[in-house]
């Protein structure tokens, strides 16, 4: 029974895992003929420079990266909790969103980058005349800072689509983590289901709830990194070709991961289900 | 036999349990005496956890588990709509493995306390003290209540996880198997223990070591295949049992 259940449990990752992969071939060839046609062209339309150059300016902020990051983590350690706390495991729905985080997790953060630009890329025009169309935007010089409005929301929907699953993800994870007969002394001694949580449960999942969201907070600063990347190697010239934001972002990226991979060493992989 | 109904604090009556299609006990009857040290023997996976589980629902948190039959506790059916936080105060629990939390022993004592919303200082400093006496414990941790239970050792910490229910004032207090990781010297402790607690609560006590049950019970359950064969005073169980599979238990010779 339990062999049948785990070799069901790995048919379904490799067909999870086989989605994402495509998703991220799709993104790459996406990205290839989009950069081919815009440098065959010579140049860019002005709608898409002025998005990009948007985008960009907002990645650059390294405050809007974090706070956005923020926000969306703390929403999917919030759903995490509802998901494993609350609904039972059989519930249809809570299936079908651990599915869904499954494959959105499995997509590496490269792919996330390329289908936010391609997404840009795509629908640079009719954004513009979208804003254009928006009887506020009559003042033509209003239209820069309203495309970045645009931006920043498509932009924090980007964040929230690649950071949240894995959030829910390890958060689900840490929650597991805490072995069922601490669970029981405490419920077997009165305490409410709140209070198991707040008293029990949490405090032995703490490092690994704090070690998966600087997993995922690395996984926005890789993204950010990336789009910070293409955008200076395709628009600037300036020597060099990489600029001060990609490597910071790109080593913001890379301590938050060894940090959250130290958390969970420090304290042991399986420290929560011996205490 | 009117007065022995009117002591009755725990009425089961018909209960079967499922685990997804798996029956795990099949039509119980029985009644639990207040005061007393009610014992279930039998083999492994007769179904003796699964049965003193259900008293205080926590098998509720099992996805597939599945009963019929009634429960009753002090006259009241533990149905769907019962409080199973304000059940679980009334009917405590000690596992086989001792469980302490990772706070200091002061503050595992009063956990109860402290969930009920009590926190004067006073009150929860008596509570500590007069529930680690009641299990013998006082005179070693006094000067360590703030360190962690875990340098105690497993027979400390499992007399530590009864004074921890104890507590919470619970009328019935059940044991599952306290002694199963226990050495002889600190199994001898928490019986006399057990003895000694029958004048504060009801007891059940589930154990696969029949001559504990001998020990400490005064009435008897032979749990076999998730049948209760026969149920009664311990002395009678042992000493004249009625069916053969509990003749062939209690000499050994069977699980």
């Amino acid at each position: 029974m339990n062999s049948m259940t785990t070799r069901a449990e790995r048919k379904q990752k490799i067909v999870l895992q086989s989605i994402a992969f495509i998703i991220l071939g799709i993104a790459f060839v996406g990205l290839w003929h989009e950069l081919k046609d815009a440098r065959a062209t010579g140049g860019q339309p002005a709608s898409e420079a002025i998005l990009l150059s948007a985008l960009s300016s907002l990645l650059n902020n390294l405050y809007i990266v974090l706070s956005m990051s923020l926000v969306a983590i703390l929403f999917g350690i919030a759903c995490a909790f509802y998901l494993e706390e609350w609904l039972p495991a059989t519930n249809w729905i809570r299936r079908l969103i651990e599915n869904l985080i499954a494959i959105l997790t499995g997509i590496p953060s490269i792919a996330y980058g390329i289908l936010a630009i391609l997404i840009f890329f795509s629908y640079a025009d009719t954004l513009k005349e979208a804003i254009e169309a928006f009887p506020l935007s009559e003042n033509i010089e209003a239209i820069p800072s309203q495309i970045e409005t645009t931006v920043f929301y498509a932009e924090a929907l980007t964040f929230i689509l690649m950071v949240m699953p894995l959030a829910i993800k390890k958060t689900q994870e840490a929650l597991r983590s805490v072995a069922t007969p601490i669970r029981e002394a405490a419920y077997v001694l009165g305490a409410s289901q709140w209070q198991v949580l707040t008293r029990q449960v949490v405090p032995i999942a703490f490092n690994r709830i704090l070690a998966g969201g600087c997993r995922s907070m690395s996984r926005a600063f890789a993204m950010a990194a990336l789009l910070v990347g293409i955008y200076t190697w395709h628009y600037t010239t300036e020597p060099g070709g990489m600029s001060g934001r990609f490597i910071l972002f790109l080593s913001v990226a890379l301590v938050l991961s060894i940090f959250s991979s130290t958390l969970i060493w420090v304290h042991g992989p399986d420290s929560a289900q011996h205490s | 036999m009117l007065s022995e109904k009117e002591l009755s604090i725990l009425s089961i009556r018909n209960l079967n349990i499922w685990y997804g299609e798996k029956q795990i006990l099949n039509s119980l009857s029985f009644e639990v005496q207040q005061k007393q040290v009610t014992a279930f023997i039998g083999p492994a996976n007769c179904g003796k956890s699964t049965l003193v589980r259900c008293l205080n629902r926590l098998n509720d948190f099992i996805p597939n588990f599945r009963s019929t039959g009634e429960i009753l506790f002090n006259g009241i059916h533990l149905g769907a709509s019962t409080d199973t936080t304000a059940l679980r105060k009334q009917i405590g629990m000690v596992f086989r493995k001792p469980i302490p939390f990772r706070c200091s022993i002061y503050e595992n004592v009063a956990y109860g306390a402290r969930i009920s919303g009590i926190n004067q200082s006073a009150h929860l400093d008596t509570v500590v003290e007069e529930n680690l006496r009641k299990v013998g414990l006082w005179n070693e941790v006094e000067n360590i209540l703030d360190e962690t239970p875990k340098q105690l050792s497993i027979g400390h910490q499992q007399l530590l996880c009864i004074a921890r229910a104890l507590a919470v004032e619970p009328e019935i207090l059940i044991f599952d198997e306290p002694c199963g990781e226990l050495d002889p010297i600190e199994t001898v402790k928490i019986e006399t223990l057990v003895r000694e607690l029958k004048n504060d609560c009801t007891l059940i006590f589930a154990t696969n070591k029949r001559r504990q049950a001998a020990r400490v019970s005064d009435i008897a359950g032979f749990l076999y295949c998730g049948e209760l064969i026969e149920f009664g005073a311990t002395e009678k169980i042992f000493t004249n049992p009625q069916d053969n599979r509990t003749e062939q238990y209690v000499t050994g010779r069977l699980g």
